[in-house]
């Protein structure tokens, strides 16, 4: 299937690879239909194109990849609605802004938009953290994270423990990963 | 819109399953208690235009020049 895309023009796409977002975007609710371009390899950006408004295209990051720690309390309705049966099926992406000024780039953690992956349904949720802003700086959320690991690592070798033992893993960086792609879910 | 008059104490109900109640009364402000089923998200509607205009800004400032410039800035940090 073909659609017109805002940066890459013509695209074809892979039909079964839409994602249909149950009530749009807030702002956006009659647009549903949603298809993920990645930017380029390796890249931990990607772009949310509205497959029925050329036009409407969010840059988007998955928060694990800027914030370790991160973790999503989804509330019932939202699992109903997208039909989530397991934590591990669930994606979780933050629209981002770039500003003028790019090193301001920020990531919405209030706003966050949960995909199910098994069925592609999803929705834009209301994160019930109150730590969970509308702006959260990504280069600067970077850097506490890697200050954090640095120093976590640090405190690791001085106590004498290996780093396997303690995380149950290959080391810290992985460890907190793993532990920040949990999502809870509430019961 | 449907306006209603209520007292302090007093409550409406919305559905058979809502149910709100002016808690408190002071000078300008509403304390509001609400009754609801868990499985209904109540939040203030200022969050929700908040979350609207970042949307809106995101789609209008997204640009494929300025990543450029934020990929940049990024990598060498992850590479480290």
């Amino acid at each position: 299937m073909k659609i017109q895309s805002k940066f890459f023009g013509e695209i074809d796409i892979d039909e079964n690879k839409i994602i249909t977002l149950v009530d749009g975007m807030l702002g956006f609710e009659k647009l549903k239909k949603y298809i993920l371009i990645p930017h380029g390899q390796d890249n931990m950006f990607k772009w949310l194109q509205s497959t029925e408004d050329p036009a409407v295209c969010f840059l988007v990051v998955e928060p694990v990849s800027f914030m370790f720690d991160y973790s999503l309390e989804i509330s019932d309705d939202v699992v109903d609605r997208i039909k989530v049966r397991t934590p591990e099926d669930v994606i979780i992406y933050s629209i981002v802004v770039i500003p003028d000024d790019p090193a301001k780039i920020s990531a919405n953690l209030c706003g966050p938009i949960v995909i199910n992956a098994m069925n592609r349904m999803g929705a834009q949720v209301i994160s019930s953290n109150p730590e969970h802003q509308v702006k959260h700086y990504i280069i600067e959320e970077l850097k506490k994270n890697t200050a954090r690991l640095v120093t976590n690592f640090a405190s690791m070798v001085n106590s004498g423990k290996s780093i396997a033992e303690k995380t149950g893993n290959s080391g810290p960086e992985s460890a907190a990963v793993s532990s920040a792609a949990t999502v809870a879910e509430k019961k | 819109m449907l306006v209603l008059t209520r007292k302090h104490n007093q409550s409406i109900m919305i559905g058979s399953n809502i149910e709100i109640m002016i808690v408190e009364i002071r000078g300008d402000q509403v304390k509001i208690g609400i009754k609801a089923p868990k499985n209904v998200s109540i939040y203030r509607s200022e969050i929700y235009e908040e979350i609207m205009n970042e949307n809106k800004l995101a789609t209008e400032q997204a640009g494929m020049d300025k990543l450029g410039a934020i990929t940049k800035l990024i990598t060498p940090d992850e590479k480290k």
